[in-house]
C-alpha cells in the first residue's frame, strides 16, 4: 500500500514538473514573441509615419551640376517622423545604380532637425552623361523618384 | 494517475493565461500603433487632395534687385507659412520669417484658403525660374517677368 502511494507520489511531482517545463518555456517564449511584436509594430508606424517628397525643379537645370559633377536633390519631409539627416539613414540611387553612402551628403536646411515641413539637400558625386536620367531616394519604406534631362 | 494528469494540467494552464495576458497587450498595442499610423496617412492624403495653389506673379525689380513672389492659396485646407518653400532657379531659398507675409501680415503663419501669400527676397541677378512648394509637398512653378 504505501509503495503505491510513493510511486504515485512521484509520478505526481514528476507530471507536476514536466509540465511547469513545458509552461516555463511556454511563457519565456510567448514573452519574446510579444517584444518582437511590439517592436515590429513600432517598426511599422514609424515606417507608415515616413513620407518624403522631391521638391527639385528639373525644369531649371539646377539639378545636374556639370562643373562639379554633382547631382542636387531637394527633399522635403512631408510625414509625420523626424527623420535623421545622415547618410546612413537615406538611400541613393543614381539611374538604378546604388550609390554608397560615403558619396553623397544629406543636409538640412534651415533647421538643426529635419523634421516635418523642412528641407534636407543631398548632394550625390556621381557624374551622369548628357540624356535622360532619373534619381531615387529611399528613406526606411518610402521611395521618390526624380527624372531629369542634362 | 488522476491527481498527477490534474496537476499537470493545471500548470499548463496557468501557463497559458499568463502566456496570453503578455501577448495580448502587445498585440494590441502594436495593432494600435499601426491603426493610428494609417490614420494620420490618410489624414495628410486628405489635407493634400485639399491643397492647391497657384502662381499669381513672380517679379524681378532690376533697380531695387527683388524679387517677389505673390502665391494664391486656391485650395481647402489651412496652410502653414513656415512649411512653404521658395526654389530660385532650382536653389532652395526660401527668405526669412519677416519677408513672408500673408495679405500683408508678416506675423502670421496661417495660410488660409482664397489668402495670397508674398515672398520677398533680395537677388543680385535677375530669376528665371521660380518654384513655390507647400507643406505637403504640392508645388507650383513659374517664370520671373523682370521689371
Amino acid at each position: 500500500m504505501a509503495s503505491t502511494s510513493v510511486s504515485t507520489l512521484v509520478i505526481f511531482i514528476a507530471a507536476v514538473s514536466i509540465a511547469a517545463a513545458v509552461s516555463g518555456v511556454m511563457v519565456t517564449t510567448v514573452g519574446d514573441i510579444a517584444n518582437s511584436v511590439d517592436e515590429r509594430g513600432g517598426d511599422v508606424a514609424a515606417d507608415i509615419d515616413t513620407d518624403i517628397e522631391i521638391i527639385s525643379d528639373p525644369g531649371s537645370g539646377a539639378v545636374y551640376d556639370d562643373s562639379q559633377e554633382e547631382v542636387t536633390v531637394l527633399v522635403k519631409n512631408t510625414g509625420r517622423r523626424t527623420v535623421p539627416p545622415r547618410s546612413s539613414a537615406v538611400e541613393v540611387l543614381v539611374d538604378g545604380r546604388y550609390v554608397p553612402p560615403s558619396a553623397y551628403d544629406v543636409t538640412v536646411l534651415d533647421s538643426d532637425s529635419w523634421h516635418t515641413g523642412t528641407v534636407a539637400r543631398v548632394v550625390v558625386n556621381e557624374s551622369v552623361t548628357a540624356g535622360d536620367h532619373r534619381v531615387t531616394v529611399v528613406v526606411d519604406s518610402e521611395r521618390e523618384t526624380l527624372r531629369f534631362r542634362t | 494517475m488522476g491527481f498527477s494528469v490534474s496537476g499537470a494540467v493545471a500548470v499548463v494552464f496557468v501557463g497559458l493565461l499568463v502566456s496570453a495576458a503578455t501577448l495580448y497587450p502587445a498585440v494590441d498595442r502594436a495593432s494600435e500603433r499601426r491603426a493610428d499610423a494609417v490614420d494620420a496617412r490618410n489624414e495628410r492624403a486628405l489635407e493634400r487632395q485639399n491643397t492647391a495653389i497657384s502662381l499669381v506673379n513672380a517679379t524681378y525689380n532690376t533697380s531695387r534687385e527683388t524679387l517677389t513672389v505673390t502665391v494664391r492659396n486656391t485650395g481647402a485646407s489651412t496652410l502653414d507659412v513656415r512649411a512653404v518653400d521658395l526654389l530660385v532657379d532650382g536653389t532652395y531659398a526660401t527668405p526669412a520669417a519677416a519677408n513672408r507675409t500673408v495679405g500683408g501680415d508678416a506675423a502670421t503663419d496661417v495660410w488660409e484658403p482664397g489668402e495670397t501669400l508674398t515672398l520677398t527676397r533680395s537677388e543680385p541677378d535677375a530669376p528665371e525660374r521660380v518654384l513655390v512648394a507647400s507643406g505637403l509637398g504640392v508645388a507650383v512653378t513659374g517664370t520671373v517677368e523682370v521689371v
